[in-house]
């Protein structure tokens, strides 16, 4: 029941496989419905992991019994003045962008939810689900700066696969990315900070309907476009030509 | 000149969470863990002159898990005898373990049952790559198996969760 290439595929989820050999496992996914569930299931076992399954912290007075246990290590052959230990650096960033505004904000756009989607409401739909995902303080579902991570992570939880580049060197960094829904249908969004500023780079499956070119809804900028089979989005409260240089970029990759 | 004391708060001590993680899911007791991590850390810190690679990660867990390894065969608190590499057939569930049975008994802690349930090199595997975000080759140097051994373990550690979740809801519904 279970397919040749599995282990193959397992190692295109784990962020393992890059480059050509990552299209052409992409590629056999794409056709084999062995692998799709194995995609399927290995995302759900993950997300539940995550969810449910502690991953334990090292308890306070452990760290100290460390320390003193070094302290007495330290001081066993020559005697050093006691240092005290630096903390571990402090969890990593995540998610950290609520603002003030942002939960008004929210509640005047949650009506729009209920609209069809049309290039006027479009610009709106976006933003809703951006600032949404603000307000819940959980705009990203998966925390990495690699793209070999963030990429295969939507395999298995989406019938598309999105676009993931690093643009670091250009001052946006990949930040991780998460599963939203725009207009009613599901979207991945690819997760990018400019200095203080987040973006989000929706993109879903292109069916066929018209897209405003650019908005700006309560303060956020937003840029459209269709690229293959797919319709992006990038909204952000980052300045409209910082938005535009990224979303320049984002059309530059070859994919 | 860097001094041990500091290179080892720099670069071991940060890992200290992922030594800590691991020696539960290992042990399966808090007590135990504490025991553990403290004997890792003072046999790192005596071995740390001698550590020549370039990642500490893998390492400082190659180091919890041998202490977990000694103190279980002190102990014969280790549940099971090891795996033979490669053997892909069927595996059972280690045996009836009070602290397994316990947590089964609560619905919603099953998934964690069920982990702590596996085998130890496929909940290892599986610890390392899901809550820790360890490489195939961090994980391959962290057990001392080969990648390949890595790669067929994860995935039995996903088919084996998989069809207890599955044959667990079965249960439910009949």
């Amino acid at each position: 029941m279970s397919c040749a290439e599995t282990l193959r595929t397992q190692a295109f989820i784990d962020g393992e496989i890059t480059g050509s050999e990552a299209e052409a496992i992409e590629r056999h996914i794409e056709g084999c419905a062995d692998c799709q569930a194995f995609c399927a299931d290995a995302a759900a076992l993950s997300d539940a992991i995550r969810a449910e399954a502690p991953r334990h912290a090292v308890p306070a007075a452990l760290r100290r019994r460390v320390e003193a246990i070094l302290n007495a290590e330290d001081a066993r052959p020559a005697p050093s003045p006691v240092r005290s230990a630096r903390r571990a650096p402090s969890s990593f960033w995540r998610g950290a962008f609520s603002g003030v505004g942002v939960t008004a904000l929210a509640a005047g756009l949650a009506t729009l939810a209920f609209l069809p989607p049309s290039p006027d409401t479009l610009t709106d739909q976006v933003t809703l689900a951006h600032t949404n995902a603000l307000t819940r303080g959980r705009t990203i579902e998966v925390v990495s700066t690699d793209h070999h991570t963030v990429k295969p992570w939507f395999a298995g939880r989406l019938p598309l696969s999105p676009p993931v580049a690093d643009f670091a060197a250009q001052g946006y960094l990949l930040t991780g990315g998460r599963v939203d829904r725009v207009a009613g249908a599901p979207a991945a969004v690819v997760v990018y900070q400019h200095g203080k500023h987040e973006i989000d780079l929706f993109v879903w499956a292109d069916r066929g309907s018209a897209l405003p070119s650019a908005g700006l809804s309560h303060g956020y900028h937003s840029i459209f476009w269709k690229a293959h089979d797919l319709d992006f989005a990038a909204v952000s409260d980052t300045a409209a030509p910082e938005l535009a240089s990224f979303v320049d970029l984002v059309r530059a990759e070859p994919e | 000149m860097y001094d041990h004391r500091q290179r080892f708060e720099a670069l071991v001590l940060p890992h200290m969470d992922a030594a800590y993680n691991l020696a539960r899911w290992l042990s399966r007791s808090p007590a135990d863990a504490d025991d553990i991590v403290q004997d890792a850390m003072l046999r790192a810190f005596r071995g740390f002159d001698g550590f020549r690679g370039d990642n500490t990660r893998p390492w400082i867990l190659t180091i919890v898990r041998n202490c977990w390894l000694n103190r279980a065969t002190d102990t014969h608190r280790r549940g099971h005898a090891p795996l033979p590499e490669e053997d892909d057939q069927a595996l059972a569930f280690d045996g009836p373990d009070p602290e397994a049975q316990a947590l089964r008994a609560s619905e919603s802690r099953r998934l964690e049952a069920m982990i702590a349930g596996l085998p130890e090199e496929f909940r290892t595997a599986l610890i390392l790559r899901e809550m820790e975000d360890l490489s195939y080759r961090e994980i391959a140097e962290a057990t001392g198996a080969p990648i390949g051994t890595v790669m067929s373990r994860l995935a039995r550690a996903r088919a084996l969760l998989k069809n207890q979740w599955s044959a667990e809801d079965a249960d439910v519904v009949r």
